[in-house]
């Protein structure tokens, strides 16, 4: 009797187990770092605005790894292991790691190696409120810089919950150690978006909307020396307004602002939208040009990257009314003139945008509309045939956003997270290319 | 079927025990099986309800509205657990999922079958609580204190339904005065859960009048583990308490009841207020942000016969349903896009239906109605958005008894929806709706079969939007579904008191058109057209009182619910926020024959609902879980002093429906009621 009642609990337990969901897909694991003719690679970030998941591609365009961490790379609580919200950073990690930026709710920093797929650390900067980290630039070592977006209305409750400002993080505790506080005035706050290294400065772009998004102020480039992070100077560009994008250009002589204006201004958005080139050999960059909106196709879009110093790749937000679909634009830095490169299916669904320059002189723009890279070359200020990189197969998320990791031999992991966290087993790129 | 009575007077009892077998008599005296005729209402008929009830040849679903589709029905002393929610008693029925999103007072929305709960339409005596913002129902702002009877129908909805949901319905009927009486209570619990409730009625049985107020608080500062976003490092994670989650609310009721000539009127009239915090995500609770609501019904209906006989009846309803939602952020922490919010909702319903015998084996029930709605929406400092509805509906319903004890059902509805932004316009969006059912059998034993084809309009949130942040699309094009399923329900006398009842039921549903929402790279969602999906599941539910005081129900739903949306990107098929188990046993112990109570009883239930996905891709799981709940009732003072205890989620589980929104662990209600007679 004894025994047949242990049956069927047992039986009962598999039946009520059989009829939870099958388990999300694995991660496809870690890539090798050696070996690369490039010296680099693509992390993409694809979503939904539901979940996520990273992948890794070589910059001639190999898939290396589709999912090396993904929203199903650990158990969910309160939260999810990546949101749906999870952005790069502009500028490639030097310390190998991939580093993801978990922007709204969870608002984290997350560390990986891409070697082995684990999570290295991971750190919360939302300090009490929606804090909504937004670039990540490690400075030295042991430092990096993290911009927050989000200010807080009610601080005080806890440190460093002012936001509106950049975060100094320590890479060896991967805790924050200084909040610098950027300007306020005119009622627009700081709404620092992108991180850009110039020399011994570490620049700002600042969106400057007001607490509603109403209104916006002029442009703002905030400058913080980062040998005592402090603010160096800041430099109002006037007219345009919504600046995300910041590029620099191989040389380090050019700086290029991509600005969408205001939303709120509808039909005028325009009008203070476009890019601003910018002379970046001195300690302050002096504007040299700025491409207006119409010229580009729309408002130009929150990703620009060079493909070499004189041409910069974008894109062009389009719209729901009229329809008119996003493009990608080549733009001829000296002359002025856009090259549409691509249109897009649809509005808002092109993303980020990343080049390869000094490498295989490739651009890869995330066409969420395509599920896709949009892949080209750049040559003569305009773009070669556009192919499209499938990235997400097995899950079908559409990429969004795109970073850059080393592939270069890593050195020693200082921390590491249970590796039942995350992550699975290396894997070489020759396996990886096989099984695609 | 003792236990399904409700807690009346013994006097009552046997009226209307009494008036159940003169019905059953009758009926069987026309060669017919005892159901109640579509359309009909259960304000009308406390004689039918009593016929369900009161022995085991009577048909056995306990459904007064349509006995001819699937449907369970909720009564008496489970409604009355101190702390009690209707999400919580919905979780125990068969067909049902419940999006709970925290404690008392906070959002929660039932869907059926897989619908979505847009598609699954609430109402609460007989005014629909769906909203036009987002279509769906907030369960939290039922007062499951004064309903007598929740009757879940699954996949079709009866003829008294305004809205033949995708999903089905969810009926919430509150009791009706009964003549002299008067009752008060109090509340205690868990999480500052306290409230207060008083009720007192006159009258008899021509004419009664009841009025009933209850008001109530929580806190709601359970404690739930927060992971600071950080899933990949546990080390940071703390044990946090939700904040700014506290709710008190205000509920008035107005009933009356009075006979007109052969026939009734009743009238419902309805206030609740609450105010509470909006605590937002657990990893980002709020500080300031709070809501008001304000909810104000009313609704007559008057049956009266239009024959000599009972062979033809007439009801007219008139309701009316005005809703205020506010909402003050200061500190945007709700992402409004404005500091505060007001939105507004007003519906204005006529309908008559009748019943009408046309012949010894066919009834016909031809019905109309017209609705007027209204939505506003009120952006602090902007300009305010408005939308109107006109609707209006002419369905019929018939019923055929056949030889050989098959009944053969038919509904056919034809809706036109006039919508703008300003006044109303006429119809330009019509719907054909209805379907087809046979029933073979009765009591004991029935055989069901039914197909159908259902429609849900947009709402005029989806189509106008709600706010910068969630817009509409004016061109959204009405979700239809199409849905059959066949089953089996019978009842049994086992002899010696003991009984059984049991039902099973499959279906498949198929959804097109759904709306869903999108997220552009701009941060707002708007609805668009493109989901398409199949459903197929199974639903079982067994009652057995194998020795009269011990009661034994289990109800389990099998569900395998499919992204069928063609062009689909995502690897993952199955639809996220629905679990493909929910399994509900519930053993029940009762005794009338005490030393010194007059009546005790002690239920112990358990819900288990498997894993499912929170996301289209199927990336983000939300695990298995359950809840175990007991409840003790002991009556004495011949009754009048009723204490009452629940315990909830005894192993103190975590449990979450939607993530970032935990739902509150083991936790203790208490509540005491003085009642005469």
């Amino acid at each position: 009797m004894n025994r047949l009642a242990v049956s069927l609990v047992l039986v009962a337990l598999v039946g009520l187990a059989g009829c939870d969901v099958p388990d999300p897909p694995a991660s496809t694991g870690g890539v090798a770092t050696a070996g690369s003719a490039c010296g680099h690679g693509i992390v993409v970030a694809s979503s939904d605005y539901a979940s996520t998941s990273v992948a890794l591609v070589s910059t001639d365009g190999v898939v290396l790894s589709e999912s090396i961490l993904s929203s199903a790379s650990a158990s969910s609580g309160i939260s999810t292991p990546l949101s749906g919200d999870v952005v790069l950073p502009l500028a490639r990690p030097a310390s190998g790691q991939v580093v993801l930026l978990d922007r709204y709710p969870n608002g984290v920093i997350t560390w990986l190696d891409p070697r082995t797929a684990h999570v290295v650390a991971q750190l919360s900067v939302a300090t009490g409120f929606a804090s909504n980290p937004q670039d990540y630039v490690e400075v030295d070592a042991s430092r990096a810089y993290v911009s927050r977006y989000e200010s807080n209305p009610a601080p005080g409750k806890q440190a460093f919950d002012g936001g509106g400002d950049v975060v100094v993080v320590d890479l060896t505790t991967h805790a924050i150690t200084k909040s610098i506080p950027l300007p306020v005035d005119g009622g627009f706050l700081p709404r620092a978006s992108r991180l850009q290294r110039v020399r011994d400065r570490v620049l700002v772009s600042l969106q400057r909307f007001d607490a509603a998004f109403k209104n916006a102020g002029d442009a703002r480039l905030v400058a913080i020396d980062v040998a005592t992070d402090a603010i160096a100077w800041q430099l109002d560009v006037p007219g345009v307004a919504g600046c995300g994008g910041v590029a620099l250009s191989p040389s380090g002589d050019t700086l290029a602002m991509s600005c969408a204006g205001s939303f709120a201004d509808g039909t005028g958005q325009a009008a203070r939208a476009g890019i601003v080139v910018l002379d970046a050999r001195g300690d302050v960059p002096v504007v040299l040009r700025r491409i207006d909106a119409g010229v580009l196709g729309g408002p130009a879009g929150p990703s620009i990257a060079f493909a070499s110093d004189a041409e910069l790749v974008g894109t062009a937000y389009g719209s729901e009314s009229p329809k008119r679909p996003d493009v990608a634009f080549v733009l001829d830095v000296g002359s002025g003139i856009a090259t549409r490169a691509f249109s897009a299916s649809r509005a808002f669904v092109l993303g980020d945008v990343r080049c390869t320059t000094g490498c295989a002189a490739r651009c890869f723009v995330a066409d969420a509309g395509r599920s896709g890279l949009a892949r080209f070359t750049v040559t003569a200020g305009a773009a070669g045939s556009v192919d499209l990189l499938p990235v997400d197969v097995t899950r079908g998320l559409p990429p969004r956003y795109l970073g850059g990791f080393l592939r270069a031999v890593l050195p020693t992991i200082p921390r590491g997270l249970p590796r039942a966290a995350s992550g699975g087993e290396p894997r070489t790129q020759q396996r990886h290319e096989r099984r695609r | 079927m003792r236990r399904l009575l409700p807690p009346l007077p013994w006097a009552s009892r046997a009226l209307l025990a009494s008036l159940s077998l003169a019905v059953s008599a009758r009926a069987a005296e026309a060669g017919r099986p005892a159901t109640a005729p579509q359309g009909g209402r259960p304000a009308d008929r406390p004689e039918q309800e009593q016929v369900i009830v009161a022995g085991t040849r009577a048909e056995p679903s306990g459904l007064t509205r349509d006995q001819g589709v699937a449907g369970s029905v909720v009564t008496g002393e489970r409604l009355r657990a101190p702390g009690a929610t209707a999400a919580e008693i919905l979780r125990t029925q068969p067909g049902v999922q419940v999006a709970d999103t925290g404690g008392t007072g906070a959002l929660s929305t039932a869907s059926i079958r897989g619908a979505t709960s847009a598609q699954t339409p609430v109402y609460l005596a007989g005014v629909r609580l769906n909203d036009d913002v987002g279509g769906t129902a907030d369960l939290s702002l039922v007062p499951l204190w004064l309903v007598e009877r929740v009757e879940v129908y699954r996949g079709h909805a009866p003829l008294a339904a305004d809205r033949l949901g995708i999903g089905g319905a969810i009926f919430f009927d509150p009791r009706r005065p009964r003549g002299p009486e008067a009752a008060l209570g109090g509340l205690a619990g868990s999480f500052g859960t306290r409230g207060a409730w008083a009720r007192a009625g006159t009258g008899n049985t021509d004419a009664s009048v009841l009025v009933a107020l209850r008001l109530d608080r929580a806190s709601n500062d359970f404690a739930y583990r927060d992971d600071r976003g950080t899933r990949f490092d546990t080390s940071d994670d703390v044990t946090a308490r939700r904040t700014n989650a506290d709710v008190s609310t205000t509920d008035v009721w107005l009933l009356g009841s009075t006979r007109l000539g052969d026939g009734r009127a009743d009238l419902v009239v309805e206030h609740v207020a609450r105010e509470q915090g909006v605590p937002g995500l657990a990893l980002l609770p709020t500080r300031a942000a709070r809501a008001t609501l304000r909810r104000d019904l009313a609704a007559m209906t008057a049956t009266v016969p239009c024959a000599d006989d009972d062979r033809c009846s007439v009801s007219a309803t008139s309701s009316a349903l005005v809703t205020r939602s506010g909402y003050d952020d200061p500190l945007r922490e709700l992402s409004l896009g404005v500091t505060g919010l007001v939105t507004r909702g007003t519906r204005a319903e006529q309908s008559v239906a009748a019943r009408i015998d046309a012949s010894d084996v066919v009834t016909l029930s031809p019905a109309a109605r017209v609705a007027v709605e209204r939505l506003s929406i009120e952006p602090e400092g902007q300009a305010t958005s408005s939308a109107s509805r006109v609707s209006s509906r002419l369905a019929f319903a018939s019923e055929m008894r056949l030889p050989a004890h098959i009944v053969v059902r038919a509904l056919a509805a034809e809706e036109c929806h006039g919508t703008s932004r300003g006044r109303a316009e006429a119809c330009d969006d019509a719907a054909t709706s209805g379907r087809v059912g046979v029933q073979w059998g009765g009591a004991p034993v029935a055989v069901l079969a039914n197909a159908g084809r259902y429609v849900r309009v947009p709402t005029l949130g989806e189509r106008f939007g709600v706010s910068g942040s969630v817009r509409g699309s004016e061109d959204l094009r009405s979700e239809r579904g199409l849905t059959a399923d066949a089953g089996v329900r019978g009842a049994a006398d086992l002899g010696a008191g003991a009984s059984a009842y049991g039902d099973l039921f499959v279906f498949a549903q198929a959804s097109d058109d759904l709306v869903a929402y999108e997220r552009s790279a701009l941060g707002y969602v708007r609805p668009f057209n493109v989901g398409r999906a199949r459903l197929l599941g199974l639903e079982a539910r067994a009652r057995v009182t194998p020795a009269p005081p011990l009661l034994v129900e289990v109800a389990a739903t099998l569900l395998d619910p499919r992204d069928t949306t063609p062009g689909r990107a995502a690897g993952n098929d199955i639809l996220p926020f629905r679990s493909r188990l929910v399994l509900a046993p519930r053993v029940e112990l009762a005794s009338r024959s005490l030393p010194i109570v007059s009546s005790a009883r002690i239920e112990a239930r358990y819900v288990h609902e498997s894993s499912r996905y929170a996301d289209p891709a199927g990336l983000v799981v939300v695990p298995a879980q359950g809840s175990l709940d007991v409840e003790l009732e002991v009556r004495v003072l011949s009754s009048h002093l009723a204490l009452r205890a629940r315990l909830a989620n005894l192993l103190d589980q975590a449990r979450f429906d939607v993530i970032g929104y935990p739902l509150p662990g083991r936790a203790a209600f208490f509540s005491a009621e003085v009642s005469a007679p």
